[in-house]
């Protein structure tokens, strides 16, 4: 599924993972499993943002720690290319490509009260991985701490502070310190901004925005908030039940969706725009993981589905320039954009 | 019957102030609040933390905690009406006791509320039914055990919840998040509440999810012909939902409004900036303008506008020495701000 393969910096072919599930006692037979992540391909480019979006239960999250190393992925593949042309096979690494892996991959988190460690000052917190790394020690690893954050909109004077006596806001800048010292050519940012003050929202993102920018970084960014993927985003990928359903360059995901569930996604975001008026409501919530219906995932909300629905899964199918859809009858149904 | 398009006056609240009195200071959350609330219409509140608006919700319904809270200052009349729709009488909720009968009766029987998180304010070891029956038996006595449970299932089968005679027997963790949203709404409404509280109820739900409770709601808002004050931080959500507005910043109104007037011409500086740093799913996409500085902390001692640290057309020795009061600018349309006079 590469286009260009140059230039991309992350590719994951057919990623699977999936939690047993035991039935406990002395045996622990595995009875079933949640697969919480089916079947997914995607590809990220140097520089670009790809927005992961979904609702409960959708994979992202999940997703989101398989491609960082926080899960160990069931199946699949999943390399990270490195500009000097080393490919990282994320699934088989090597303690030294481990090592690399570290320093090119990294993650935000989204709670910034849980995420730092309370009991390390932010020198400490944002200098770890150059310490384990063998990166920097001493006084430099502190000048270069200092200068990563100011570069976020923090002092030097907060070095020597512990987390909690800083504001939510100014958490999540020391997390994405952390995340940032160490050069990473991917981050993996889960809900960064979802804990925050809406006011608080906006300073946050656009400091990634021009972060991304200044240091050439490539985000996968995960968000249930629509309109936050929006800003955000060169291309967005919608996931459904552990599966990609469809993935499209922003405003053709956003004006000419090809998979209902996208459709439907689009048109359940509260808009102010939309104030006084009724709209359209779709019945049925995101499935129980451990009860997925035959055939494809979304079937008992759709309005489409005809008998093939019912009993396949469909693929994934190419419709356009980076623009994939996982629907059977693609070709078939005319949908609306925001 | 009710007339369903009477837009009768429900609730007056007037200079409401609810401090809480804390070691670390006092923290005024609601300081001087002032609004009406009407049959079949929505006041949306928007707001972000510390603004207050939980706690004005809190105070309407009497459940601040005391201590260390208290309501110190202000009236909430309610006014009562028959169901011919004639006026009976009005009390003023706050000079209720508590926990005295007559607040108990008001409670739940006239005013409702549901809260974001459905999970924490079910009772986990009682059913749907039990709860529901609670309300119905305590404020109707008239209705029989049998009646209580027919009256049950219609009302949780009213809120979309499938197979009602099922789940009426179901306890809540058995529920996902928008079945038991749901089922606090059936809770809410067992009662026929002349107004409904909504304080960020769709806030723990997946968007798909939000928006079959947001056209409940209003669905029954219309049949019930309900007055709702609906709280969220969410400002689209409070746009689809709401007739009127009040933004709320630090215990204060500083701007009210209908909800045309107050996209389409935001007056306080403080709205206009909220606005601006909010991301939109449609519109044109400028780079978002943050709202500079943040929010400070409910112990500090303002002198003046409490807006002043983060506004950009803040007058030097104006607007830091001068509390500004809230007037009216245009007709209906409410400021606090100093450039406003």
């Amino acid at each position: 599924m590469s286009e260009n393969s140059q230039d991309i910096i992350l590719d994951v072919k057919g990623l699977k993972k999936y939690f047993p599930l035991s039935t406990g006692g002395v045996f622990r037979k595995v009875s079933g499993y949640i697969k919480a992540v089916d079947d997914v391909s995607f590809y990220v480019r140097r520089g670009e943002t790809v927005g992961v979006v979904g609702e409960s239960g959708c994979g992202k999250t999940t997703l989101g720690r398989c491609v960082s190393k926080l899960y160990n992925a069931t199946d699949g593949e999943l390399s990270v290319h490195l500009e000097d042309g080393t490919v990282l096979d994320v699934n088989n690494l090597d303690k030294e490509e481990r090592a690399t892996f570290r320093k090119s991959v990294q993650m935000i988190f989204q709670d910034p009260y849980a995420s730092l460690n309370p009991r390390m000052t932010v020198l400490n917190i944002v200098g770890e991985s150059l310490v384990v790394n063998d990166v920097a020690k001493g006084t430099e690893l502190e000048s270069i701490v200092g200068g990563i954050v100011q570069r976020v909109g923090l002092k030097v004077e907060h070095l020597r502070r512990y987390p909690h006596s800083f504001s939510g806001g100014q958490r999540q800048r020391i997390g994405i310190a952390r995340a940032l010292v160490i050069n990473p050519k991917l981050i993996v940012a889960d809900e960064p901004v979802s804990a925050l003050d809406v006011s608080i929202q906006a300073q946050i993102l656009n400091q990634l925005k021009d972060l991304a920018q200044d240091f050439g970084l490539s985000y996968m960014f995960i968000s249930h908030n629509m309109s936050v993927i929006r800003y955000m985003s060169d291309r967005i990928m919608v996931m459904y039940a552990g599966k990609l359903v469809e993935v499209a360059p922003k405003e053709v995901l956003l004006n000419q969706p090809r998979h209902p569930y996208t459709e439907l996604l689009l048109s359940a975001v509260p808009r102010v725009s939309r104030r006084g008026t009724y709209r359209m409501v779709t019945p049925g919530e995101p499935p129980d993981l451990l009860n997925l219906p035959k055939g494809c995932v979304f079937n008992p909300r759709c309005k489409f589905a005809t008998e093939v629905c019912y009993e396949e899964q469909p693929n994934l199918t190419q419709v356009g320039t980076d623009h994939f859809v996982r629907c059977h009858r693609f070709d078939e149904i005319k949908l609306k954009g925001i | 019957m009710v007339e369903k398009n009477q837009n009768q006056l429900l609730v007056e609240v007037e200079d409401l102030k609810t401090y809480f009195y804390l070691h670390e200071g006092t923290v005024k959350a609601v300081d001087g609040v002032s609004f009406e609330l009407f049959k079949g219409k929505t006041l949306g509140v928007i707001g972000e933390s510390g603004c207050g608006k939980s706690v004005t919700a809190r105070s309407i319904m009497q459940l601040v905690a005391s201590p260390p809270g208290k309501i110190i200052n202000g009236s909430i009349n309610f006014h009562h009406y028959d169901e011919d729709g004639k006026q009976k009488e009005v009390t003023d909720i706050l000079k209720l006791k508590p926990d005295g009968k007559e607040m108990r009766k008001i409670r739940w029987k006239d005013i409702a509320i549901i809260f974001q998180e459905p999970m924490t304010s079910m009772s986990p070891v009682h059913t749907v039914f039990d709860q529901i029956n609670e309300a119905i038996r305590l404020h109707l006595p008239e209705v029989s055990k049998e009646e209580s449970r027919e009256r049950t299932i219609e009302l949780i089968r009213r809120v979309g919840i499938p197979q009602p005679e099922v789940m009426v027997d179901a306890y809540s963790y058995q529920l996902s998040g928008g079945m038991r949203q749901r089922a606090m709404i059936a809770m809410a409404l067992s009662c026929n509440p002349a107004l409904l509280i909504a304080d960020e109820p769709t806030t723990a739900l997946d968007v798909t999810v939000e928006s079959q409770i947001l056209e409940l709601i209003r669905e029954l808002q219309n049949e019930y012909n309900m007055g709702i004050m609906y709280i969220s931080h969410d400002l689209a959500v409070v746009a689809e939902m709401s007739d009127d507005i009040m933004v709320m910043y630090l215990g204060q109104a500083v701007e009210k409004t209908d909800v045309n007037t107050i996209f389409d011409t935001p007056l306080h500086p403080y709205t206009q900036a909220l606005w601006r740093s909010i991301p939109q799913i449609d519109g044109e996409i400028d780079r978002l303008e943050p709202i500079q500085g943040t929010i400070p902390s409910p112990y500090y001692k303002h002198t003046g506008c409490r807006f002043y640290g983060r506004c950009e057309k803040r007058i030097e020795g104006v607007c830091n020495s001068t509390f500004p009061e809230l007037i009216e600018v245009n007709p209906g349309h409410f400021v606090r701000c100093l450039l406003y006079k």
